[in-house]
């Protein structure tokens, strides 16, 4: 029996995508190009406003990449159930025994070629979704690939996806990079009704490279040149004659992305670019990655084995590549058209099946079980395994708890939240600090030894010592030699100096027993260094000085340089990962200038038009004429963006006007 | 009968209205066919278009599509086939016809798995496709592409299915509105017993499979056979109407007004309901001159793969664009779903762009490859080197932003590697605005 191959059933299901030509008509390219030169002219109070309108959305917006594993994956053998007596009769040596597989939880087992997938179950980032499928199996792929990739309730013609209709709603429409997918052309699940997800190269080789030699940079050029200046021949004329700049412009703004080698793997290679694409800060929200063929009607463990070590490793890679800022936003979402027949057929392979597993894996997903595996005894009529989770209510719970939409309008209606988001996304913006950090625990030394909060790089430079593995005690006994110390303490006995240290540290009068205890203590020969800790780590203290810590943290350089990139106060989530990160200041800034929020405000403009912007948003004033050509001649000789936003952050002028 | 304001088309054809008529009646203009057209009355232009006696036989230079072969190659000599027909073909019509049609009554080789069956359908686009319509319709109803591809094979008494009989009506003869749910099903239960033979894998009447009894369909109740169906929407005043404004779209303008698509479908329907009158009737009607007729169409990717072989005279086998017409979205064989592709905005993207802008890259190496060197036009001024990379591609009427870029081009170039002139205007000129569009 011919079976047509999943790139041919993709194929079908696959067009073009105009949604990223649409939103760039020559108006509207032209619009965006006046209004870019108006924010340069504009007058500093007025550009607050225009900037921010033309911000991008929060990093908090969840990011979510689906996986098709094409062909209908054997689920049965990704994740197995160990205790259900009837696996082991599978036959054609597709048993995988319990011993091999890595271990799970009681009653089941994943593939040995996963042991990322384990790593992550372990760490509570793995919904194991069981008994995924349409309530009324059908057998053929190709309407299995299109229910799946369509998403409806009410079936019909698939003209788009479920994915495709998100994109949609998350301004796949104005942001050509909001919803993206690998390939050479668009799958029926990236189609929406009003845009299109924008189908990018799968290996970094393939992508257009505008900064070519000079040779090509010349072609380029006047490709980019056909759409400057109207044409005469219509609006479609003219869309074609800008579409060719807007490819150069769309392969420019991916190219740091396809820089740089990949790991090879038909996987591993397109989830690598996707972290890549999420790290860019492009404003990516949905990812399709279209993995197979996993329609193994012969020959199946091994087949089945090396596409599952591939996507282990793509996962690893994905995982691996993602930055840390951008870690709590991503989550995958692995699906198939359908499972496969739970016995084996003639050909040591399976034949098409009906319900099958999917998983969901990241940070942000409360790991476990869901849904149910009907047992391998009680097959339907086709010999495979029932459905128990309408795949829709899968699409419900990710529409609805990651990428925050109305999933009625999405997919026809409600059907339910499977709970597997349950895990709270962002943990509740905490007002108070980490106090158990070990920047909180120098930063309290610092106000034990000496009463005033930690400089910048002083707290930097001993958190760096303590990365490097130097004990608290050893900081501790550095600063009771220090000068300051000394001088304050040196001479007293150990009765009176933890008299001093009473007043100084807990600002109160030492009770009896604690005055006998640390003189005793001292006097057995623990040092003056190891009892500051006490102090400075005691329950009382810790508390005392928990607002004192948080203020220091608001009046920090990092939070400066929050108010200079981005206008605002800091987030205490994003704060508190800089200022723990224990990065310098300029590593730091170069950061926040590649952040998303800043490239989107500032990333178009003339050197010349960005002091301008930066002198209105930043100083709230227009720049005098010596500023504007000194910084405009420092950027010309070589200071990055980054460098700039350091110095005016940290100008007196800056920090007087944003003084609390 | 309909009259036609013959008084307005050109007497004397004029260039810019031979090329317009060359490029949507086939594959581009090449100068020299313009040439040959220029100064003829218009209607003996259309009328010279529609005679398909110089049309070359179907059965000329047919693929071995023999099953034991490579499924790709199979695939890729199917392609070739076809577009090399189109490239070459003296009467161009009758292939845009087959691409028309293969938009239309949709079949694709992904549900089908069968090259022959694809292949055989391919050819009755082509040996049918400007004759009577109900011919067309009912044969391919009974071939095993679309009985395979909207589940007729599976339609039997007792289990219709339904695919077919809606999307008959639906997409293929009346569109939406003018049936109802009630229609359908009476359609389905027509259509069973329409099987194929699974030892021959030939289209089959399974007289025991086939339901028998009444059905109302369009209000009349009779033991309805499936190609009586057929026969009865043909003859629906609304299926010429809607062919007539699909063909139009296809060809002039999306959205004709309906005095244009009244006129017609009286024409058509005049003629017994045949193609190439309504064809005819298209070409002879003023609006096909129009302003908004030039300037309202994409080139499909198989048109424009094909026009710029044509233009750098590479064949198939050389310019290989079955490698990238998947990338700018319309791969042969493999139409989207059942409602076949879209057109225009359709065809304009980023990712679109990149699969032209690596397939015209390849045709220029080709093509100087097989000159044997790269032309040397450096002796040449620069307005002139870049006319005549103009006229190569059939652009008799360049914007001032296109020729602009090319200039720039080629002065920046001559200031530069000096050796990338006529490899980048080969380059660049099939990627203008001009030659994108239809």
């Amino acid at each position: 029996m011919n079976n047509a191959s999943t790139d041919q059933i993709v194929a079908a299901l696959s067009r073009p995508a105009p949604g990223d030509a649409r939103s760039l008509t020559r108006r509207r390219f032209l619009q965006a190009a006046a209004a870019t030169s108006a924010i340069g002219l504009a007058p500093g109070w007025l550009v607050d406003e225009v900037a921010a309108a033309t911000a991008a959305g929060s990093v908090t917006d969840g990011v979510l990449v689906v996986i098709t594993m094409a062909g209908g994956n054997d689920s049965l053998n990704m994740v197995i159930p160990v205790t259900d007596p009837a696996y082991a009769k599978r036959g054609g040596g597709l048993a995988i025994a319990a011993a091999a597989a890595l271990p799970m939880d009681a009653d089941r087992r994943f593939h040995p070629a996963l042991p990322t997938v384990k790593s992550l179950w372990d760490a509570g980032e793995v919904a194991v979704i069981e008994g995924v499928g349409h309530p009324t199996p059908d057998l053929s792929h190709f309407t299995s690939m299109a229910r799946i990739m369509q998403g409806t309730a009410s079936g019909g013609i698939p003209t788009s996806g479920w994915l495709g209709r998100a994109g949609d709603e998350l301004g796949a429409g104005t942001n050509p990079f909001a919803s993206v997918t690998f390939g050479s052309s668009v799958p029926l699940l990236m189609q929406g009704r009003s845009s299109q997800a924008i189908a990018v190269p799968a290996r970094p080789d393939r992508l257009l490279r505008p900064d070519a030699d000079p040779v090509a940079a010349r072609q380029y050029r006047a490709v980019a040149q056909m759409g400057v200046g109207g044409t005469g021949l219509g609006a479609l004329g003219e869309e074609l004659a800008v579409s060719g700049a807007q490819a150069l412009r769309i392969a420019g703004s991916l190219s740091s992305a396809y820089l740089g080698v990949t790991p090879e793997g038909r996987v591993a290679q397109p989830l690598t670019l996707a972290a890549r694409i999420v790290n860019a800060g492009l404003g990516v929200r949905v990812i399709h990655v279209l993995y197979g063929d996993f329609d193994h009607h012969a020959h199946q463990a091994g087949e089945h084995a090396a596409r599952l070590a591939e996507l282990d490793a793509g996962l690893a890679h994905f995982f691996a590549t993602v930055a840390p800022a951008h870690r709590d936003r991503v989550m995958v979402l692995t699906t198939s058209e359908f499972g496969r027949r739970i016995r084996a057929n003639n050909s040591s392979g399976t034949d098409h099946g009906a319900a099958s597993t999917w998983l969901a894996i990241g940070p942000g997903v409360k790991g476990g079980r869901y849904g149910e595996l009907s047992a391998l005894s009680n097959p339907d009529a086709s010999g495979n395994l029932r459905t128990t989770v309408d795949y829709r209510s899968v699409y419900d719970t990710v529409l609805t708890r990651w990428l925050g939409l109305d999933a009625g309008q999405i997919i026809g209606r409600s059907y339910g939240d499977l709970g597997f988001l349950d895990r709270p996304r962002t943990p509740p913006p905490p007002p108070t600090i980490d106090v158990t950090s070990e920047r909180a625990r120098i930063s309290r030394l610092y106000l034990a030894y000496f009463g005033r909060l930690a400089d910048f790089a002083g707290l930097q430079f001993w958190m760096g010592q303590r990365s490097q593995g130097r004990s608290l005690a050893a900081i501790s006994a550095a600063f009771a030699s220090s000068e300051e110390f000394v001088r304050r303490y040196g001479a007293l006995d150990d009765r009176s100096f933890v008299l001093l240290v009473y007043r100084n540290v807990l600002r109160r009068s030492p009770d009896g027993a604690g005055l006998e205890f640390w003189t005793r203590t001292l006097r057995e020969g623990t040092s003056r260094g190891q009892v500051m800790i006490g102090f400075s780590e005691s329950a009382e203290f810790v508390s005392a000085t928990a607002a004192q810590l948080r203020e220091g943290d608001g009046q920090s350089p990092v939070a400066r340089l929050y108010r200079a990139y981005f206008l605002r106060e800091p987030d205490a989530e994003g704060l508190r990962y800089w200022l723990d990160s224990g990065q310098p200041l300029d590593r730091i800034s170069a950061a926040f200038a590649a952040a998303p929020e800043f490239r989107q405000r500032y990333g178009a403009v003339s050197d010349e038009a960005f002091v301008d912007l930066v002198y209105g948003n930043v100083m709230k004033r227009p720049p005098d004429p010596e500023g504007r050509a000194y910084w405009t001649r420092r950027l010309s000789t070589g200071m990055t963006r980054g460098q700039l936003m350091l110095e005016f952050s940290e100008s007196q002028e800056f920090r007087d006007r944003t003084a609390r | 009968m309909a009259v036609l304001p013959q008084t307005s088309l050109p007497r004397e054809t004029s260039r810019l209205d031979a090329a317009h008529l060359a490029r949507r009646i086939g594959f581009g203009a090449m100068p020299a066919e313009v040439d040959a057209m220029v100064g003829r009355p218009w209607v003996d232009l259309v009328d010279g278009a529609l005679d398909t006696s110089r049309a070359p036989r179907a059965t000329l230079g047919v693929p071995n599509l023999d099953p034991s072969r490579d499924w790709w190659d199979r695939y890729v000599d199917m392609v070739h086939f076809w577009l090399e027909r189109c490239r070459t073909s003296p009467v161009p019509i009758v292939e845009k016809m087959v691409l028309f049609w293969h938009g239309h009554l949709c079949s694709s080789l992904e549900k089908v798995e069968d090259h022959r069956a694809m292949f055989e359908q391919n050819q009755l686009f082509r040996v049918h496709g400007l004759g009577p319509v109900e011919t067309l319709f009912q044969t391919v109803s009974v071939q095993t592409a679309m009985l395979r591809y909207l589940d007729n094979d599976v339609n039997v008494v007792g289990s219709p299915n339904e695919n077919f009989a809606r999307e008959l009506m639906e997409l293929f003869v009346v569109g939406v509105g003018h049936y109802s749910e009630d229609d359908v099903r009476a359609a389905a239960r027509a259509w069973t017993g329409h099987l194929v033979d699974d030892k021959t894998n030939q289209y089959v009447f399974r007289a025991d499979r086939h339901d028998h009894g009444d059905k109302t369909f369009m209000g009349i109740t009779r033991n309805w056979d499936g190609p009586e169906i057929i026969s009865h929407l043909v003859r629906e005043p609304q299926a010429a109407r809607f062919l007539a404004a699909k063909i139009w779209s296809f060809f002039a303008y999306p959205n004709p007004e309906s005095t244009v698509v009244d006129a017609l479908a009286a024409e058509f329907r005049a003629s017994g309901m045949r193609i190439d009158a309504l064809l005819r009737a298209m070409l002879l009607r003023p609006e096909f001159l129009s302003e908004r007729a030039r300037r309202s169409l994409v080139r499909t990717p198989i048109d424009y793969a094909v026009a710029a072989m044509r233009h750098t005279g590479l064949p198939c086998s050389e310019a290989h664009p079955e490698w990238w017409l998947d990338g700018m979205g319309q791969q042969p064989f493999y139409p989207p779903n059942v409602a076949g592709w879209r057109q225009n905005r359709y065809w304009i993207s980023a990712p679109a762009m990149w699969a032209k802008s690596e397939y015209a890259s390849y045709l220029r190496w080709q093509r100087i490859e097989t000159t044997g060197n790269l032309a040397d036009t450096r002796s040449l001024p620069v307005d002139q080197a870049v006319a005549n990379a103009l006229a190569l591609f059939g652009i008799d009427q360049p914007s001032d932003t296109t020729v602009k870029a090319l200039r720039q081009f080629v002065t920046e170039e001559r200031a530069g590697s000096q050796w990338a002139e006529q490899a980048g205007l080969l380059y660049l000129t099939p990627l203008t605005p001009e030659f994108q569009l239809a």
